[in-house]
């Protein structure tokens, strides 16, 4: 398990985390979302020890991971930007890599080379974006790691690749019990995958929670009203937003759908219908609370 | 597959020889090409054999080649190198993204230091090494090989190694910056030297008699100034045909070796505290800031405060003396420019003016108080004599005065100039105006027995209405260079000296006539002639320099160079070299250049035609 506990880092006075708090059990693939800005990297960067947190804990099964070369052995990650040598070919970094992490997996390597169809004596440098993703990719599931941290990893793949990539990393998860912590915007990606989702913001984690807990605590509700007439809500209802095309009205409600269904019955609308919500419509109807809704403007 | 196996970590690790590989493979062209270069040396030295025959060389000659290699290339070789390899082996701290990787190994910082240092090592020593085993080997094959100078040499090279890469390695873990941290390098290297030098010039701007010139107290803490200072090639006269050569020096190279390795430790320790978000900022903690501001806006107000105030200020100053609120002006601005730069490099923004006003006050009121208080003279310096019990020895000389030296045996002589020096001072605000003309540009020169040296300069002319006052130092001046004990100071040779040669060259013709030439120290010609010298400087017979223009006697153009060498403490022997000029009032010496057959009677009224040709009658007298 990986546990950030109120965990603060400031860069010359801007509070990149602000008492962050992250539970990612294991076995399984935590999806941490969150705008630009809200410290998602920084505290990727904490959990693969690259920073020291001012205050705070950052811990792996239970030990701090700064500093732990133990504790690091259990970790691989792809950050967004990842570092290979100038001149290093898939090759050379496949040795580096060998030479650092006690669980390489070299016949691994070797069977990824069909996966991943990039020349293992090409310099890296030379390969395309997407390439050097792939790259990126076979040597780090070849370290055979019991918790893989992921920023953004799939930017640059193609479609192709990138079910081929969840594939091997959802595999891993089913046979290993691998441990999946991964920060990405493309959030229909990650409702396939995810099982826990983490919603940062401002350096805070504003919820955490099972992905079915999250879509199962809002509801998104249509109902049609009669003409003229003012649809008056329960106030007892946390209505997250409301919006009307003609008569039809859609509700954002916090709660679970059977009881929202059953207080809003008793209005009389003409029609009304509960549908699921999306992790995306969720992150933007949670962020908006936080001063982080979708603007209407009109230029 | 079980996890608990195949990623247990069985103990600590100090060193990865992944990484280590790595750095030296990575990095290959920095070390293949200096060894390359390093190697052109044994070649120069195999094909300079094959062409003259290696039966020549001797062994002692392959040592002097080993010791000179260490003592004059090596220090500057592994200065230059060191910061290179650390460029290069640190480079990872300096980018983000490479830090990133680097520090999510599982490897702690203590095995990353480590085996980066041992790699920067061994990227300085395998040029050093290759080229060493290259000059052993050519050695060995012409058989002059000697075993006792390698290993000296292996330990020279090995300690300055370490020295200047501790040295690089601190560096290195104080900025975030790759192109930072070759300047800084340069600086710390140079920094104490470089700040005495400017406080120095900056204080003989203001205060009266001081040089200007530092007195090195410093230069200790610049490594390559300490070696270069210490380290050298000794020569002891053997049984047999040759001097054996040895290689001194190596107390301070230990010392500064010792040093480099607590640099290392230093280093150890900023590391392992080091924030990795730090990549690419100019300072790579908090704590260095205010440092690095500070440091920029004194170095600034220091060399560009005194440039601005040369450029446009010296019209409003006190004869060669500078103006203290013209040059506190300039260095205020100057300081602040500096202050400000800083700000720039560290913010790595233009923006840095705004909400500034507070420190940008303190900055300029700091600069200009520092410059006030060196023109204040806090510390007493422009009023500073020796006293009489802690001299060793003085030296005295003018435009037309070489150094002539006096040390604690010729009291009196001591006694006069500390004498003329208190009168000097006497009259200070004259002599900071230049009131009394500037014929004469006296420097003294104390050799304290503490160590150290001091020196002064006056510029002044004497003052004839003076001269019957004997207190005063127009009087004192006058008889000082009266006094027939300048000349004899001048041509005595010191009692652990022995004359090597002496040359007396004629240029009357308009070239360098050879009359006499004397490389063997015992040659009675020599003997003679130096005694004949010697005399006529103890009977007043050779001239001291000018009191006033136009005084003194004209001398021919004929030069005695007299060369001898002196037993040093530590031992070996350092050469001297003094010039005498011939006049016609020195009759013993032209009386024995008569006698020798030297010269002849024509010769020498020659001599006398030229001078009077050149002078005018009055010029013989």
């Amino acid at each position: 398990m990986i546990e950030v506990k109120n965990a603060v880092k400031t860069f010359e006075g801007f509070r990149a985390l602000d008492g962050a708090d992250i539970t990612v059990p294991d076995g399984g693939v935590y999806g941490l979302v969150g705008p630009n800005g809200a410290g998602k990297s920084t505290v990727i960067r904490h959990i693969t020890g690259i920073y020291r947190p001012d205050s705070g804990e950052v811990l792996v099964e239970g030990e701090p991971v700064y500093e732990n070369p133990a504790q690091k052995a259990l970790l691989a990650a792809i950050p967004d930007d990842w570092y290979y040598f100038q001149s290093a070919t898939v090759a050379d970094m496949m040795r580096f890599y060998r030479g650092f992490y006690p669980a390489f997996d070299t016949a691994r390597y070797e069977r990824f080379k069909e996966v991943f169809a990039i020349p293992e004596k090409a310099v890296i440098r030379r390969l395309s974006k997407g390439m050097q993703k792939q790259a990126a990719f076979w040597l780090t599931m070849c370290c055979r790691p019991r918790y893989l941290i992921l920023d953004e990893p799939v930017d640059g793949l193609d479609p192709v690749m990138r079910r081929q990539v969840w594939s091997i990393m959802m595999s891993d998860v089913a046979e290993h019990g691998t441990t999946v912590l991964v920060s990405s915007h493309n959030l229909r990606e990650l409702e396939d995958v995810c099982d826990h989702v983490g919603i940062m913001n401002k350096g805070k984690v504003l919820i955490e929670r099972s992905l079915n807990d999250l879509q199962e605590n809002i509801v998104k509700l249509q109902a049609v009203w009669k003409p003229g007439e003012a649809p008056v809500l329960p106030k007892e209802l946390e209505v997250l937003h409301i919006s009307h095309v003609g008569r039809v009205y859609t509700y954002i409600v916090r709660g679970k759908a059977a009881e929202v269904t059953a207080r809003l019955e008793p209005c009389g609308p003409l029609m009304l219908e509960a549908l699921p919500l999306s992790l995306e419509e969720i992150f933007i109807y949670e962020l908006g609370g936080e001063h982080y809704a979708v603007k209407e403007i009109i230029l | 597959m079980n996890w608990e196996v195949s990623t247990m970590q069985s103990k600590r690790s100090f060193f990865n020889r992944t990484l280590f590989r790595k750095n030296l493979t990575r990095f290959w062209p920095l070390w293949g090409i200096v060894s390359a270069v390093g190697s052109l040396m044994p070649l120069y030295v195999l094909l300079e054999l094959l062409n003259g025959g290696g039966g020549n060389v001797t062994q002692v000659q392959f040592t002097e080649l080993l010791y000179t290699v260490a003592a004059m290339a090596v220090p500057a070789v592994s200065c230059a190198y060191a910061i290179l390899c650390a460029m290069l082996v640190w480079s990872y701290l300096y980018s983000p993204r490479s830090v990133g990787l680097m520090h999510t190994l599982p490897v702690d910082r203590t095995c990353l230091f480590v085996t980066s240092v041992l790699s920067g090592l061994a990227m300085m020593l395998i040029p050093y090494a290759v080229v060493g085993a290259l000059t052993c080997l050519i050695a060995l094959v012409f058989g002059f090989f000697d075993f006792t100078a390698a290993c000296f040499t292996v330990l020279a090279v090995v300690l300055m190694t370490v020295t200047f890469f501790g040295l690089a390695t601190f560096c290195a873990m104080l900025t975030g910056n790759v192109f930072a941290l070759p300047v800084l390098y340069l600086l710390v290297n140079f920094l104490a030297p470089l700040l005495e030098a400017l406080v120095v010039t900056l204080s003989s701007q203001f205060l009266l008699g001081f040089t200007g010139s530092s007195q090195g107290i410093f230069d200790f803490l610049a490594p390559i100034f300490g070696i270069y200072e210490n380290i050298s090639l000794e020569y002891v006269p053997t049984r047999g045909p040759a001097e054996a050569c040895y290689l001194v020096g190596f107390g301070t190279l230990f010392l500064y070796f010792l040093a480099g390795l607590a640099l290392l430790g230093l280093g150890y320790l900023l590391y392992r505290r080091r924030p990795s978000e730090s990549a690419g900022d100019v300072a790579a903690f908090r704590g260095l800031r205010p440092v690095f501001r500070w440091g920029l806006a004194l170095l600034s107000a220091l060399t560009l405060g005194y440039l601005l105030y040369e450029l446009f200020c010296t019209p409003f100053q006190w004869g060669c003396y500078a103006n203290p609120a013209f040059m506190a002006v300039c260095m205020a601005i100057t300081g602040l420019l500096g202050w400000y730069a800083a700000s720039m490099f560290l913010e790595k923004s233009l923006r840095v003016f705004k909400g500034s006003l507070k420190s940008a006050v303190v900055v300029c009121v700091v600069m200009a108080a520092l410059c006030f208080a060196i023109s204040a003279d806090l510390f007493g310096i422009e009023d500073r004599v020796p006293a009489l019990e802690d001299i060793q020895a003085v030296s005295i000389a003018d435009m037309d005065l070489r150094a002539t030296y006096f040390t604690e045996d010729d009291r009196e002589m001591v006694e006069r100039i500390v004498s003329l020096h208190r009168a000097l001072l006497a009259d200070k605000e004259g002599l900071r105006r230049e009131a009394y003309g500037d014929y004469h540009c006296l420097l003294l020169t104390y050799t304290l027995k503490n160590g150290t040296a001091l020196s002064r300069v006056y510029r002044f002319s004497v003052q004839e209405d003076r001269l019957d006052d004997p207190a005063s130092w127009s009087a004192q001046v006058a008889a000082l260079y009266r006094d027939p004990a300048l000349a004899v100071s001048q041509v005595t040779i010191p009692d652990n000296g022995t004359i090597t040669s002496i040359f007396a060259y004629d240029f009357v013709n308009g070239y360098g006539e050879e009359l006499l030439e004397s490389s063997e120290a015992q040659s009675s010609s020599a003997k003679v002639l130096y005694d004949a010298i010697l005399q006529d400087a103890r009977e007043g017979n050779i001239p001291g320099p000018p009191v006033f223009p136009g005084d003194g006697e004209y001398p021919y153009d004929v030069r005695f160079e007299i060369e001898y060498r002196t037993v040093e403490e530590r031992g070996g022997y350092q050469h001297h070299y003094d010039a005498i000029q011939l006049y016609p009032s020195m009759e013993h010496t032209i009386g024995t250049l008569l006698d020798l057959e030297l010269v002849t009677e024509a010769r020498v009224e020659l001599w006398n035609q030229a001078l009077v040709e050149q002078y005018g009658e009055d010029a013989l007298g």
